[in-house]
Order: C-alpha cells, then sequence, then structure tokens
C-alpha cells in the first residue's frame, strides 16, 4: 500500500520544468530514500510533495486522496498528517527548543492544557536524546542538535510520514550515525513512513528499505534497495563507486 | 589603531592614483598616452567594420523608442503586479485580522505583548528625544520671525499646529519605519531565506497570519501611547522656548494653544499616526514575504522597506493634507 502516489508529474519552476512525468510510490511503513546528484531536483521533488511547490502538471495523492493545491483545506489536511525535517532544521530562531516543538501543539491544540503540552514535549526531546537542552535557543545549539530538534518538532503531531532533506549534510559521521538510527527507530518502533533526501551512500545503506533515484528530469530507478545494488547501469555504477 | 589606518590608506594611495592617472590621459605620462590613443584606434576600426557589414541585420532590430516603450512598459507591468501583491497582503491580512478577533486563536500565546513592548515601549526613548529637539528647533527659528512682529503669544499656536497636525505624525511615522519597518523586515526576511516560513506553512501555520497580526494589532496600541507621549514632549520644547525667550509662562502658552486646537485634531492626528503605523507594518511585512535569495536578500529588503515605508507615508500625508485641512 503506498501512502503517496505521484502520476505523471511534471514539477518546476516558473514554466520550466525541472523534473518531468515522474510516476512512482512511496510505500506506507518504510523508509524511501531519494537520491540524485546535485541539482537533480531531489530538494524541488520534496517540496512538491509537501505541499508547498504546486506541480505544473500531475497528480500527487496522499492516502488516495488527491492533494488540490488550489484548495486551502486540502492543503491544511494534507499538513497535519506529514512532518518536515528540513535541510537547516528552519528551527524558529526566536523561541527556545521547547517552544519550538511545543508551537504545532500550541496553535492546533487548544484543548491541551500545559501540564500535557509539556508532558508531549519532553517525550519528543528525550526520543532525540535532547532532554537537557529544552532551554536553549536554536542559536546555542550545534547543527547536529538543531536536525535532531528539528525531527523531534516534526514529530509532534505524530504525522504518517516525515519527509527529511539531507538529514545527514553537513554532520559529522558518528553524529549522522546517530540520527541514521533515530529514523530507523522511528521507523521500527511507530511504523512511522519516512522519506529521506540525501547525499551520503553511508546513509543510504543503513536506512533504505526502498530507493528512488533522480537522473535528467526523471525517476531513473524505483525499487527495492537490493535491486540498486545488483544494478548493471552505468549511472548508478559511477554513483556507488565513488565510495566502494 | 589611528596609525594603522592612516598606514593602510598609504599604502593603496599610489595604486589608486594610478587607476586615476590611466583614466585621465591629462595626468598621464605623454608615453602612457600614446599607449592610450593606439588601444582606442586599433578598437574603434574593427567595430567600425562590423557596423558596416551588420547593417541589414541591425534594421530588423527593434527601434529605440520601441525598445524604451517596451522597458518601460515591461517595468509598469511588473511594478503594477507588484501593488497587487501588496493589496493582496493587505486584504489577507485583514480578513486574518478581523477572524482573529473574532475566534482568539491561532497566534502564539504572549507574542502581540512582546510586540507591544518593542514597538510601543523600546521606541519611546528615541521618539522622546527627536520630538523634544524638533519641539525646540521650530519653537526657535519661528520665535525670532514672531519676535519681529511682536507677536509672541502666536508662538503657542504656532507650535502647537504645526506639531499636533503635521510634525509629530510624521515624525512618529518615520521613526517607526526606521526602527519598527527595519526590524520586522529583517526578521520575517531571514524567515524566509532560512526556510522558517515553509517550516510553519508545513506545521500547518499560517505565517501572514502567525506573524502580521500580533504586529498590526500591537502598532495599533502602540501608536496611541508614542502620539500621547510626543505630544506633551514636543510641546514641552515650545513652552521651554516661550519661557525663555519671551517669558511667556507656560500655564499662558498652554490656554493660548488650546485655544487654536480642538479634540478633532488630537482625533486626526491619531488617525493619522496609525495609518502610517499600518504603512509601515504591511510595507515591512510585504518586503519580507517577497524576498528571495540567500542572506544578502535580508539587507536588500530591509533597505527597501525603510525607504518604501518612508514614501507612503510623506505620499499619505500628503492625501490626508488635502482631503482634512
Ligand atoms: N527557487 C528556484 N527557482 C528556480 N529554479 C530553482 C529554484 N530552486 C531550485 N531551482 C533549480 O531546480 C533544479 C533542482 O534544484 P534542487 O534544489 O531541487 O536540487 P537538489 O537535487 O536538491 O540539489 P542539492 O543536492 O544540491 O540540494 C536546479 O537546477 C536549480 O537550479
Ligand atoms: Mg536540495
Amino acid at each position: 500500500m503506498n501512502i503517496i502516489e505521484a502520476r505523471q508529474l511534471n514539477i518546476g519552476y516558473g514554466e520550466i520544468p525541472v523534473l518531468h512525468g515522474l510516476d512512482f510510490g512511496i510505500p506506507e511503513g518504510r523508509i524511501t530514500v531519494i537520491l540524485g546528484k546535485s541539482g537533480s531536483g531531489k530538494t524541488t521533488l520534496l517540496k512538491s510533495l509537501i505541499g508547498l511547490l504546486p506541480p505544473l502538471a500531475g497528480e500527487i495523492r496522499f492516502c488516495d486522496t488527491l492533494l488540490d493545491f488550489r484548495s486551502e483545506k486540502s492543503l491544511q489536511d494534507h499538513y497535519r498528517r506529514i512532518g518536515v525535517l528540513y535541510q537547516n532544521a528552519a528551527l524558529l530562531s526566536s523561541l527556545n527548543l521547547f517552544e519550538n516543538i511545543a508551537l504545532p501543539l500550541r496553535i492546533h491544540r487548544t484543548d491541551l492544557r500545559e501540564k500535557d503540552i509539556r508532558e508531549q514535549v519532553e517525550k519528543r526531546l528525550a526520543q532525540v536524546g535532547l532532554e537537557q537542552s529544552g532551554g536553549k535557543l536554536p542559536g546555542e545549539l550545534s547543527g547536529g542538535m538543531r536536525k535532531r530538534a528539528g525531527l523531534a518538532r516534526a514529530l509532534v503531531q505524530e504525522p504518517k510520514i516525515v519527509f527529511c532533506d539531507e538529514p545527514s549534510a553537513g554532520l559529522d559521521p558518528i553524529t549522522s550515525t546517530q540520527l541514521d538510527r533515530l529514523m530507523i527507530r522511528l521507523n521500527r518502533e511507530t511504523g512511522t513512513t519516512l522519506a529521506v533526501v540525501t547525499h551520503e551512500l553511508r546513509s543510504v545503506e543503513a536506512v533504505a528499505d526502498r530507493v528512488l533515484v533522480l537522473h535528467d528530469g526523471r525517476v531513473h530507478f524505483d525499487g527495492e534497495f537490493g535491486e540498486l545494488i545488483t544494478q548493471k547501469d552505468p549511472f548508478i555504477e559511477s554513483f556507488f563507486l565513488r565510495t566502494t | 589603531m589611528i596609525p594603522d589606518v592612516t598606514e593602510k590608506s598609504n599604502r593603496t594611495g599610489p595604486g589608486r592614483a594610478r587607476d586615476n592617472k590611466s583614466r585621465d590621459p591629462l595626468l598621464s605620462a605623454p608615453e602612457e598616452n600614446a599607449i592610450i590613443k593606439k588601444i582606442d584606434s586599433a578598437d574603434r576600426h574593427p567595430v567600425d567594420n562590423r557596423l558596416k557589414k551588420t547593417s541589414p541585420v541591425k534594421k530588423n532590430e527593434p527601434s529605440l523608442l520601441t525598445r524604451l516603450f517596451e522597458r518601460t512598459a515591461g517595468s509598469a507591468i511588473s511594478r503594477w503586479g507588484q501593488v497587487k501583491d501588496y493589496f493582496v497582503l493587505l486584504s489577507d491580512e485583514t480578513s486574518h485580522l478581523v477572524q482573529y478577533l473574532i475566534k482568539r486563536k491561532g497566534l502564539y500565546p504572549g507574542d502581540i505583548s512582546r510586540q507591544i513592548l518593542f514597538m510601543g515601549y523600546q521606541t519611546l526613548p528615541i521618539l522622546i528625544l527627536i520630538t523634544l529637539l524638533v519641539g525646540i528647533t521650530i519653537s526657535y527659528t519661528s520665535a525670532a520671525q514672531l519676535k519681529l512682529f511682536g507677536a509672541d503669544i502666536y508662538l503657542a499656536d504656532f507650535v502647537g499646529i504645526a506639531m499636533i497636525r503635521e510634525l509629530i505624525p510624521l515624525m512618529t511615522g518615520i521613526i517607526l519605519a526606521g526602527k519598527v519597518g527595519a526590524a520586522v523586515t529583517a526578521e520575517i526576511s531571514s524567515m524566509k531565506v532560512l526556510e522558517e516560513l515553509d517550516a510553519l506553512k508545513t506545521m500547518g501555520i499560517d505565517p501572514v497570519k502567525f506573524l502580521m497580526i500580533p504586529r498590526l494589532i500591537a502598532i495599533t496600541v502602540a501608536v496611541p501611547l508614542l502620539v500621547v507621549t510626543a505630544n506633551i514632549v514636543g510641546v514641552l520644547g515650545g513652552i521651554l522656548i516661550g519661557y525663555f525667550e519671551f517669558g511667556t509662562p507656560p500655564a499662558s502658552f498652554v490656554k493660548q494653544m488650546l485655544g487654536v486646537l480642538f479634540i478633532k485634531d488630537i482625533l486626526i492626528e491619531l488617525l493619522k499616526t496609525t495609518v502610517f503605523g499600518w504603512a509601515v507594518v504591511v510595507s515591512a511585512g510585504y518586503k519580507g514575504f517577497s524576498a528571495s535569495g540567500g542572506t544578502e536578500a535580508v539587507g536588500r529588503a530591509t533597505t527597501e522597506s525603510v525607504v518604501l515605508s518612508i514614501a507612503l507615508i510623506i505620499g499619505l500625508d500628503c492625501v490626508f493634507a488635502f482631503f482634512i485641512y
């Protein structure tokens, strides 16, 4: 069962498509990695899937309902069911970590009492190993801590799917491995679907159940991770050659 | 530190001078002149030849007039697009504001009071300083003229009318543009550049509502506070000059001033300044939300926001002058 289905998607800025005729699915409860060279349109694809960039043509289905970019209600429904970890975490710099994570609850869950909010936020902070840092401002955190906090914020509304844009970019191998483990644990323990954009092959090997490779504005490969590494395709081989 | 700086400028001095020389033939040596002439003539010939060869093609190119027209039309269309965007944002904000006032939901708790503190309380010191100085300055300059006619007591009338009807709204607006407008644009545009606005959206939070409503409410609350303070301080400047230049007792100064000012003037002053405050905040938001690019976009947007706010304030002031007085 696919949580997201893309049909004949053209995505781009202005009139010029960056990606053409994409047909793919993101299976529920698994980790799908989106791979591609720099500039291949990974972030662009993600922007469409999370409901920020209307596709030029084609359709995106989420849980079998069409995502209608012209309908505010459809978008809001979509946003309620997704979580996004942005490339630079995109925490609000004026709020401390605790408040950053509490923000979606404070806005949408006005029925919750302060005690419940505190409980939920602390649970999320503990989940990403930041229980000591709730009082700190994002500016006082390291890049890795910010990303973990971003992940905690993405999780606080209990989304069905979490999108991560290059979670390990700019992190040292140890921190990036930590983040990979965190994603795997999240997936295995709560069954949350993940769609992860990444460059790092080590990270792909660690987390990927399924892989989507973008190349030349198209889906170049869409399949299980096991199939990918046995592919006799020059582009994919060149991609893997660099690190192996 | 200072010798260091002069040393540096000395070091760069000769280089700069040489640059100037090569651009200015009068200053350069004769042989350099000759070289420049050679380069000039060598440059011109091929260009002339090429012009001759390509002249038939040139005929098909749009004439200067057409191109000028195209460019003007193009920039007019893009300006019109911007004006439209501005009003779309304004109407969006107004509808969010009305919705918020009805439902009281969807804002970060405490945000409004924090903004009031920033826009009101933290703007007071600079506003007090400037209105006091302007009050003193215009009283002092006009006192000299009034003395010539022995019309001392009319200083009060003049100060009252000039300050309350015109200068205080204008100055408050401009100070708000520089302090509040710049801060709002810098904050919003950097949030845009750092994807924080995208993050808000995908959390189901409308950035326009979340960021602009507290600021619009805050400016509406802060303006009366600022205007009342500015009135007192600005008039105080007049009273001081009246007292020390003409020996007018403060009580008679105030009495004389109240003879020409009506409650209507104060209400119009408040309305005008509130409109200016809105213009500042809406323009700041507009420039912040439409920023795009890297971090340099933040600086650009902030400058543009202040310029736009001040231009709007002066334009609106002109409109008020026509319709009210
Ligand atoms: N805002 C934009 N406006 C116009 N074109 C854009 C914009 N953002 C990206 N592009 C173009 O879209 C293409 C894909 O960009 P995208 O950011 O999706 O690549 P990416 O795969 O995420 O690269 P990276 O791995 O470097 O992050 C690029 O050619 C880029 O120039
Ligand atoms: Mg990217």
